[in-house]
């Protein structure tokens, strides 16, 4: 049965509990009605939301997380089932890792996973403009190239203790991702503007939705990390700091471009527009494109040759890292199909 | 599979305990006293048993019918009034 993820992003809603359904509520009409078995997630995007302390209670029974996301898609809270950090094991191994070589190999396929992304979307990119646009398919495939010779260089990378060499690693992100970005500046239509990659402040279209994007994708990692039992905080290619889910933050990498970015580019292409009112992008266009992205997540790929949503993929890949830290069973980073 | 649900309970308070219960599955109402909804065995069974313990041993008649996609294709509705559902 399809379950649903509740995305509140509109003004003046109140969500309550009757018998054993969420109803969201605007000026005490009843806008929708879905049951908690049915019940996948609740996001709220906006302010000015009430919630009830019955639903909340509810959710944490059904295990159902509710995120609080701000405009620009950066994840500001979340509420969980209390009981879902009883898992020490698992938890217990991972602080270890920090210091040993399981933390090196960690970092290193989440990094080699998210190049090999970015280059699965170029390919996939350049697929498309090989007839109508010689130039540009050219230049695709020279940028290709060269970050080919890049993630060559991680092969050199070695290490008993991710401190060591999270410098080489960062760098070697660093770069590809400049050439990435160079190639989807040139594929998105003229008339849409991308000064470059902005994570904060940006204040145009692209970057908005790119950061929006990863903001809904956030909530779903930090959901899936949570349920394979493990901290989200305790990372290994994002360095420690204070309230820095860095575990989140390093698995999202490896679903960025497959989830988030081919989205925005496809959506844009479609000449879909989206009003930008002071630098953030409007109710009405956050809604739509929050659609396109939780579409995203329910569309399958193959995954252990066997296909699957992308959202369950995300969270087989979460369960994976806590079996390689309890086990020792490889990690293989998440690579999509083209 | 689909589900088609109706009843037929004159005790006020049970009946809408009755209803709340199909909305709780997601069935949704199509008359007054008639729900539809795709359900799976698992969550159809589980409706059974709890509206039987609803209705107790008060009167009342609720029905339930599996209605398979093919059939369902067939439906055909017609209506003269203003909207009755919610």
């Amino acid at each position: 049965m399809e379950s649903e993820s509740l995305v509140i992003s509109d003004y003046g809603i109140f969500i309550g509990k009757k018998s054993e359904r969420v109803v969201l509520k605007k000026k005490k009409e009843v806008i929708k009605e879905v049951p908690f078995f049915k019940l996948k997630e609740i996001l709220i995007t906006t302010s000015g939301v009430s919630i009830s302390s019955d639903v909340i209670r509810e959710c944490a029974k059904a295990g159902v997380q509710i995120d609080f996301v701000s405009y620009a898609g950066k994840h500001l809270a979340k509420l969980s089932a209390a009981g879902m950090s009883g898992t020490v094991k698992t938890r217990r191994e991972q602080l270890f890792a920090y210091e040993d070589e399981r933390g090196v190999k960690l970092a290193i396929a989440f990094v080699k996973g998210k190049i090999e992304n970015q280059l699965v979307l170029l390919k996939y990119l350049a697929k498309y403009r090989k007839r109508n646009n010689k130039k540009l398919y050219e230049f695709i495939y020279n940028q290709l190239d060269e970050i080919n010779k890049i993630k060559r260089g991680m092969n050199e990378i070695k290490g008993s203790n991710i401190d060591d060499i999270r410098q080489k690693l960062l760098s070697i992100e660093g770069r590809a991702a400049k050439k990435y970005w160079r190639v989807i500046k040139r594929v998105l239509p003229e008339e849409v503007e991308f000064p470059g990659r902005k994570t904060q402040g940006a204040d145009d279209v692209v970057n908005s939705l790119l950061n929006y994007g990863y903001g809904i994708l956030y909530s779903r990692v930090s959901t899936s990390v949570l349920r394979a039992g493990l901290d989200q905080y305790g990372g290994f290619l994002h360095a420690d700091r204070p309230g820095k889910p860095s575990l989140v933050l390093d698995l999202i990498e490896e679903f960025r471009q497959t989830v988030v970015d081919r989205t925005v580019i496809g959506t844009l292409n479609q000449g879909m527009k989206f009003k930008l009112s002071q630098g953030y992008i409007e109710d009405k266009s956050r809604r739509k494109f929050a659609d396109k992205v939780l579409e995203r997540l329910q569309s399958k790929e193959y995954h252990d040759g066997k296909k699957y949503r992308l959202e369950v993929i995300l969270q087989r890949q979460a369960r994976r890292i806590a079996t390689y830290l309890r086990e020792g069973k490889e990690y293989i980073p998440f690579v999509s199909g083209w | 599979m689909h589900t088609l649900l109706i009843y037929d309970i004159s005790d006020d308070r049970i009946r809408n305990k009755v209803a709340e219960t199909c909305k709780d599955y997601a069935l949704r109402r199509i008359q007054w006293s008639a729900f539809l909804g795709k359900i799976n065995h698992n969550k159809r069974e589980e409706l059974i048993l709890k509206l039987g313990k609803l209705l107790g041993e008060k009167e009342g008649n609720i029905q339930l019918y599996p209605i398979c996609s093919k059939d369902m294709k067939l439906h055909r509705e017609l209506g003269r009034y203003a909207n009755v559902r919610d």
